[in-house]
């Protein structure tokens, strides 16, 4: 079966050249414009892997992370490639707690590298106690989690 | 750190207080000196008027005994010469017995003087009495003896009186002395100390802080930002140190902007250059796939890159003083009506609507800058409503404005972003991990407008859309562009809207 993949972001012109490229490596790809609408969608089906940029207006990359975290079984084991134009992008896929990141601009053939990475080891996100929508400064509401490795 | 504003004192005051403690202790010192130089010397002065009258009163009893002497001589012999010598030496007795007294720190002459003239009187008096009474001579001698011996005492008595009190007196001029040396040396200890107390006074508080301030320009020169100075409780010195604290936080502050300005640029070009670089990738990989939609795709990225650009430039300058404005009269309704028509066809997802009286809404103003204007406001209604849906824009006359709203159904803005949200980025764009990409758009937006004498503001809820509303001076009573065609923007700060 060939893995489905879905892209998260509200750029409509890079998720679709996105999509358009990795449909051509024969995945099955899904696009959804903000993280609400990501999340739905990965309800659905969960996808074997998701390629979420961070800024987004209303939910964020970081913030959708943590509801895959928190709220829906199955989405926290799927593996996460974050990109994003940030300075901090390394600090911030710590805090989602993924291995899978890079910087945009980027060149393609990177991008595919990773996300073949991301669908062999599927390392699962380990998110930061304190990476929570909202969460800046607040108490930590949950224990740290282990790492943990999907099937 | 900071001491209280009371607890300071003007340069002035201290210098004047520095110079008073000074001052009184000297005049102090000198007062005291002469004030026992005064005593030192009246003493000795009394010392010398006493021993002057020890000798007179010596000269005294040397005529008296003369006296005597010549008295006996002249009852032995008789001699008339004798006994002119004898006379003109009772006139002396006279003469001298007046002159001695005490000095003259007695108050009055004592008893010991007035019994002494009065027995030399009587003895003069007792051998006159005896002579005349031509008695023989040892019976004249036994007569006069006793009346001698008597005033020979009391000239005894008045000169040891005499000697005691001089005696008395060279005392008080040792002790006067004495006094004197102490005083003198307790004058200078004090003046020393003053001395000391105002150099450590002025070290402590005008010349110490001076230091640190000379540290803290040095350290800052070298490229250390951490210099705040204690401000110390001389108040030009505190005017001072807190001169130098607010321009190190200035510069501070500015050079934080700048990376902060340079970190959104270099962000918000990421984005299209991504969907640039991905596209033409794509291309590459597949050439069979150039699609005239593809070509679109990257056409719009070079027209974002292209708006960014200029919005660059107009930041700079606006900052540099640079943005003119070409000013004529404009009908709002107009200028807003293009704009509609031109975003209109660059969604199919959203209505975009105008809602104009039949009234042209005329002010004062650069067209192109004010198409920028709605341009950016209309841009952000359609990015920031991505579902879709109704962007109203209207524009109407209120007491001598013209008003512009875009209002949006679009995603809202967190109460939080919106007193930032007309700055350049955001002013913690370096310590937040997230940096939504708000751009130069919204502060170039309000630069035009506030040049144009008009206002900005947003009402907003996140799920709530946004309202912006613009107001603008109507032509007609137009009062920061009148007279004017052409007014230039200033690169001022841009404070937050409260």
């Amino acid at each position: 079966m060939t893995p489905s993949i879905l892209i998260v972001d509200d750029n409509a012109d890079l998720a679709e050249v996105l999509a358009e490229i990795l449909s051509a490596q024969g995945y099955r790809v899904r696009v959804a414009s903000d993280g609400e609408r990501g999340l739905e969608m990965m309800r659905r089906e969960i996808p074997d892997a998701l390629v979420l940029d961070i800024e987004m207006p209303h939910l964020t990359g970081p913030e959708t992370a943590d509801l895959m975290f928190l709220r829906d079984a199955g989405l926290e084991a799927v593996p996460i490639v974050l990109y994003s134009g940030l300075e901090s992008l390394p600090e911030v896929a710590r805090r989602v707690g993924t291995p899978y990141f890079i910087g945009k601009p980027f060149d393609v053939a990177v991008l595919l590298g990773l996300v073949r990475r991301a669908l062999e080891e599927r390392v699962a996100p380990t998110p930061l106690p304190h990476a929570r929508p909202g969460g800046a400064g607040s108490e930590p509401t949950r224990p740290p989690s282990p790492r943990r490795r999907a099937p | 750190m900071r001491s209280g504003r009371f607890s300071q004192v003007h340069l002035r005051t201290l210098l004047l207080a520095f110079t008073a403690l000074l001052g009184v202790l000297v005049v102090a010192a000198a007062a005291s000196i002469v004030r026992t130089s005064m005593v030192v010397s009246r003493s000795v002065r009394a010392a010398e008027e006493l021993t002057e009258q020890i000798t007179r009163t010596h000269e005294l009893e040397r005529i008296l005994r003369e006296h005597q002497r010549l008295g006996n001589l002249q009852a032995a012999t008789g001699d008339p010469r004798v006994a002119e010598m004898r006379a003109q030496l009772a006139a002396d007795l006279f003469a001298s017995s007046r002159e001695v007294d005490l000095g003259s720190d007695e108050p009055e002459a004592p008893p010991e003087i007035a019994q002494m003239k009065a027995d030399i009187a009587s003895y003069l008096a007792e051998r006159d009495a005896l002579f005349r009474r031509q008695l023989p001579l040892a019976d004249y001698l036994a007569g006069v003896r006793p009346s001698i011996e008597r005033a020979l005492s009391s000239v005894a008595a008045v000169r040891r009186h005499q000697e005691r009190t001089l005696r008395r007196a060279r005392a008080d001029a040792r002790r006067a002395l004495e006094v004197q040396r102490a005083v003198a040396v307790i004058s200078a200890f004090l003046v020393l100390c003053g001395l000391a107390a105002v150099s450590l006074g002025a070290s402590r508080l005008v010349v110490r802080p001076l230091l640190a301030l000379d540290a803290a320009v040095h350290r800052f020169r070298r490229g250390d930002t951490d210099v705040s100075v204690a401000l110390g409780r001389v108040t030009e010195v505190a005017d001072l140190a807190g001169s130098f604290n607010e321009m190190v936080e200035m510069i501070v502050r500015q050079r934080r902007e700048q990376l902060t300005f340079l970190a959104g640029v270099a962000h918000d070009m990421r984005n299209p250059l991504a969907v640039l670089k991905a596209g033409v990738e794509a291309l590459v990989l597949a050439p069979s796939t150039i699609t005239p939609e593809r070509l679109a795709r990257i056409d719009r990225q070079v027209d974002g890159l292209s708006r960014m650009v200029g919005d660059l430039l107009d930041a700079a300058r606006i900052e540099a003083g640079n943005l003119a404005l070409e000013l004529e009269d404009v009908d709002l309704r107009d200028t807003a009506r293009s704009m509609v028509d031109l975003y209109a066809a660059t969604t199919s997802a959203h209505e975009l609507v105008i809602l104009a009286g039949v009234d042209p809404v005329i002010v004062h103003g650069d067209p192109l800058r004010l198409e920028q204007v709605i341009g950016n406001l209309l841009s952000n209604a359609i990015k920031y409503s991505p579902s879709g849906g109704r962007v109203e824009v209207s524009v109407a006359m209120e007491e001598g404005w013209a008003v512009l709203t875009i209002a949006d159904e679009g995603l809202g803005i967190p109460p939080a972003e919106i007193p930032t949200l007309f700055l350049p980025f955001r002013r913690h764009a370096l310590t937040r991990e997230l940096v939504p990409g708000v751009g130069l758009g919204l502060s170039i937006t309000r630069r035009i407008v506030e040049a144009h004498g008009g206002h900005i503001d947003v009402q907003s809820a996140p799920g709530a859309g946004s309202v912006f509303r613009v107001r603008l001076p109507l032509a007609h009573s137009t009062e920061a562009a009148q007279g004017a065609d052409e007014i230039t923007l200033q690169g001022r700060e841009l404070e937050p809207l409260t």
